[in-house]
């Protein structure tokens, strides 16, 4: 099934992305975003906050925004 | 505040007019008809200079037809590349997807305000402290009409804490109300062109809450130092800062000049030095002269008379006792009258 992944992260991007069902909120960050921390990132399933056991559904969007982002000058 | 359905999907239209048409920098380049004119041009002129069996014109033909080329494939390069970008961020949200993302602006941010007359969205964040420094609420404006140009939106501190040294500073990353976005840049810019209006606002917000010390406008640990008005340099220590008595800028101490007479402190352009004994005074405790007009300290003024206009007056009046006074038929002496003229002046 397909969800739209929108990655906030350095450059970001917003892409339509496969997915086996079944698939947690939890393990498709992993999948995602290998080597890093849940909790360094606000992760919206459908503009929301949700449970990392949330599994996802068809058409789902999920986007994915670093919690630490520095500034410059 | 909650935002509703009608006034999040009548922004939700404008914002996806003004981002279907494209900022004009996403424009494509012309193609480079100019180079490809030229290559047929040179392509011609080697085939005449092959016919005709002229060997050097040929090469050298040849070289400046290789160059052409060369530009041509340059030119179509950054083309691609340019129709690769502008594909990567034209990934626009359709209408109803933004009016979700300006509804769901509620569950992010307590305070929301689509302005239609405007044509604005404000939100407001939670109080922002850094390392122990409170910089108070920011509120976030995107003018939906800018979104094309470079600077859409402002940020606005509600209850400003600005730097000592730069009120225009009012968070370690936002100056006269733009934020510099650092490694946020690229996300934000992709956030805004897709019509994300939710994630920009979360990029901004997340900037706000973080502090990178490698690049701000200000130190966390220099915010509340002031800047000497006569050095420029920062001043962290309270102990180190003085102010002048006259304009009430402030100084380090380094550049503070005390009174000898009155004792306060003045900074360089509302302090002098006494020319006679070189001590420091303020403007108003030197006294004139009433000879020269000059300006000395009280202690250097003898009957408001400088030691230098004293000097010359003493002398001028002994040369008056030094000459003979009349001559024989009584008559004041021609140096006495010169000597009393100079005593005069």
């Amino acid at each position: 099934m397909r969800v739209l992944l929108i990655n906030n992260d350095g450059g970001g991007f917003a892409d339509y992305v496969e997915i086996s069902p079944n698939t947690s909120v939890q393990e498709f960050f992993r999948q995602r975003v290998p080597g890093r921390q849940p909790s360094d990132y606000l992760i919206r399933v459908n503009r929301l906050p949700v449970a990392a056991d949330q599994m996802l559904q068809e058409g789902d969007r999920v986007s994915i925004t670093p919690t630490k982002i520095e500034g410059g000058r | 505040m909650t935002v509703t359905h009608s006034r999040a999907q009548r922004a939700a239209a404008e914002i996806y007019k003004i981002l279907a048409n494209g900022p004009d920098y996403e424009r494509v380049p012309p193609l480079p008809e100019t180079y490809w004119n030229a290559c047929q041009r040179l392509l011609r002129m080697q085939e005449k200079a092959r016919q005709r069996g002229w060997g050097a014109a040929r090469n050298r033909v040849e070289r400046r037809l290789l160059q052409v080329v060369a530009d041509c494939s340059s030119h179509l390069h950054t083309l691609q590349e340019k129709l690769i970008e502008t594909i990567r961020q034209r990934r626009l949200l359709n209408e109803q997807a933004i009016a979700d993302d300006l509804r769901a602006l509620s569950a992010e941010f307590d305070r929301v305000r689509i302005d239609l007359k405007h044509r604005s969205i404000a939100v407001e964040t939670e109080p922002i402290v850094l390392q122990d420094i409170e910089f108070g609420r920011f509120r976030v404006v995107l003018n939906w009409i800018s979104i094309p140009l470079y600077r859409a939106y402002r940020v606005i501190a509600l209850a400003p804490h600005p730097a000592s040294s730069k009120p225009d500073v009012t968070h370690p990353h936002v100056q006269e109300e733009a934020l510099c976005e650092g490694d946020g840049q690229q996300a934000i810019r992709d956030a805004l062109h897709q019509g994300r209006i939710l994630d920009f606002f979360q990029l901004v917000r997340q900037i706000l809450e973080n502090y990178n010390p490698h690049n701000p406008y200000v130190r966390l640990e220099d915010w509340e130092a002031c800047e000497c008005h006569d050095c420029s340099d920062l001043i962290r220590d309270e102990g180190n800062r003085f102010r002048c008595a006259s304009c009430e800028e402030d100084l380090c101490d380094a550049c503070t000049i005390y009174c000898h007479d009155c004792g306060e402190c003045f900074c360089a352009d509302h302090s002098t030095r006494c020319p006679c004994c070189n001590k420091t005074y303020c403007c108003d405790c030197l006294a004139v002269c009433q000879q020269c007009h000059g300006k000395f300290c009280k202690e250097c003024l003898d009957e408001q008379t400088c030691p230098q206009c004293r000097r010359a007056t003493d002398e001028a009046e002994d040369a008056v006792d030094d000459f003979p006074a009349y001559d024989a038929d009584g008559v004041e002496t021609e140096e006495l009258q010169t000597a009393h003229a100079a005593a005069a002046v």
